[in-house]
């Protein structure tokens, strides 16, 4: 139900109108890209439109899950909803479930209408495109929990936002020189704390991700991709119940 | 008749080291009108709060309905209009009083009947597929009080319901009283029109400094002082009142 309401106002907000804007770029760039037949020239362009879609996106679905929560207190909509059968754990699930959603939406318009670009380029591949779009769905999704989780702190939007992107560049960027760190320290003793934060960190490989959308890279073994989502699935759990157990201690102004 | 809806026993609420409501006591009873009367920081919208499981108590007891009030299925049975009741601008009354009542757990035949009964109470059926941004006040007022009754509620709780209102809003509120008056269902509400609580109300609570300073029928509190409800009230109020000196 909260999900619900949440999806629309993505829907019917700024949000929607944004993602049809990019996606429409995205696909006059690259069909007037295709039209000059030069294949080099189309992959560099491919993968700048995508570094557009995750930024735009990511910028998107952060702004979106930061705001519900103090947009709730602000215009007291909060109250009158919890002043119905719904327990608060069950509105900050319904957050993160109604940004998921959002997210998928969001990528589902980029997503179709780039490979649609990339189809008339002649660049790409099927399954490892698909394998691209579920890792970034998952990437989205785990920093709009955690910006949501965020927001239980009553943190302003804007702070929220700009700590929710400096966390998640520091992931990303700290991702990569861990797994190589566990790979050169195999079997000293600084192996195991190093996995352990490798796998602490809700990390995402962005750039075997945009390998995998763009066809530059092979696909990925379905196991790893299984195990991606089940990470990010239990990594975004892990932020709400943190969240959920912070929120049930707040109390709640209903003027 | 006899059965208690509210029964709130020795609560006391605190902010940080401010004391919003000391050891407060009421019982309302079913199909009873009860007006809570008070100053501003009287502690009447936090003892709402409290009412309502948003607010931590710092001791005492409530329970509505038999049921703990900070439990979801007390609020399964009640219905709430606060004060200036706002919603999510983006979606339509249909929509917003979809959401609301599926969370009451009603099925999508009843849901559908209810809600097309309600707007037609409230006079919003040509209004149902019109965005609530672009609704006037009385227009959000007349939706409240839809969401309000929603899931038929046994127990109503206003806080403040005519604040703000023009004589034809707050007459759709007393008629709502005395609706839900009339078909045996307990209202509990704020105020601070003593006129409108002596109009519809069986019994009377005075909160002033959080604490409940009378307490009965308005004729009877009236009769016992042998001044109109509005005096008692200054009275009370001015008692707990700091003082103000010309310079």
């Amino acid at each position: 139900m909260v999900a619900g309401i949440v999806f629309r106002e993505a829907l019917r907000k700024q949000e929607g109108v944004a993602v049809i804007f990019i996606a429409a770029v995205v696909l006059c760039v690259l069909l007037a890209t295709s039209a000059g037949g030069r294949p080099e020239m189309t992959r560099v362009v491919a993968e700048l439109c995508l570094a557009l879609i995750w930024a735009v996106t990511t910028a998107l679905s952060l702004f979106l899950a930061a705001r519900q929560l103090p947009d709730g207190q602000r215009k007291r909509t909060l109250p009158l909803l919890l002043a119905k059968p719904i327990c608060r754990s069950e509105y900050l699930w319904g957050l993160a479930i109604g940004c998921a959603l959002a997210n998928a939406a969001a990528l589902g318009v980029c997503y179709s209408t780039f490979g649609l670009g990339l189809l008339t380029c002649g660049v790409g591949s099927g399954l490892g495109f698909a394998q691209g779009l579920i890792l970034h769905w998952c990437a989205l999704t785990l920093f709009s929990c955690l910006a949501v989780s965020l927001s239980v702190w009553r943190l302003p939007g804007a702070l929220n936002v700009g700590l929710c992107l400096l966390v998640g560049l520091l992931m990303l960027l700290a991702a990569r020189p861990l797994h190589q760190g566990v790979g050169a320290f195999s079997g000293s003793l600084l192996e195991t704390p190093l996995a352990g934060i490798y796998y602490l960190l809700p990390h995402f490989e962005l750039l075997d991700a945009r390998d995998l959308v763009t066809g530059n890279g092979a696909m990925m073994p379905l196991g790893i991709v299984v195990a991606s989502i089940a990470y990010a699935l239990s990594a975004s759990a892990s932020l709400l119940k943190l969240a959920e157990w912070r929120f049930n201690l707040q109390p709640l102004s209903s003027d | 008749m006899n059965e208690t809806v509210i029964d709130i026993k020795d609560l006391r609420i605190e902010y940080g080291q401010q004391t919003a409501v000391k050891n407060l006591s009421l019982s309302v009873r079913r199909g009873e009108v009860y007006g809570f009367v008070g100053p501003n920081g009287a502690g009447k919208s936090s003892t709402i709060r409290a009412l309502l499981g948003f607010n931590q108590i710092a001791g005492g007891q409530i329970s509505i309905l038999g049921v703990d009030a900070r439990d979801e299925s007390a609020r399964a049975r009640l219905g709430y209009l606060p004060e200036t009741p706002t919603y999510y601008d983006f979606l339509t009354p249909v929509e917003l009083l979809d959401c609301y009542a599926r969370l009451f757990g009603m099925g999508a035949d009843e849901r559908r009947k209810r809600i097309a009964d309600l707007l037609d109470q409230v006079g919003l059926v040509d209004h149902a597929k019109k965005r609530i941004g672009k609704f006037s006040k009385g227009m959000q007022q007349r939706l409240g009080l839809a969401q309000a009754m929603l899931n038929d509620p046994e127990l109503l709780i206003l806080d403040e319901p005519a604040s703000g209102l023009d004589p034809l809003g707050r007459d759709e509120i007393r008629q709502l009283i005395e609706s839900m008056k009339a078909r045996g269902r307990t209202v509990f509400f704020s105020s601070h029109e003593l006129s409108e609580i002596e109009t519809v109300c069986d019994r009377v609570g005075m909160l002033v400094g959080g604490e409940l300073k009378a307490e009965g029928e308005p004729g009877m509190l009236s009769g016992k002082h042998g001044v109109s409800l509005e005096r008692i009230f200054i009275s009370l109020a001015g008692e707990n009142k700091p003082e103000v000196t010309a310079a």
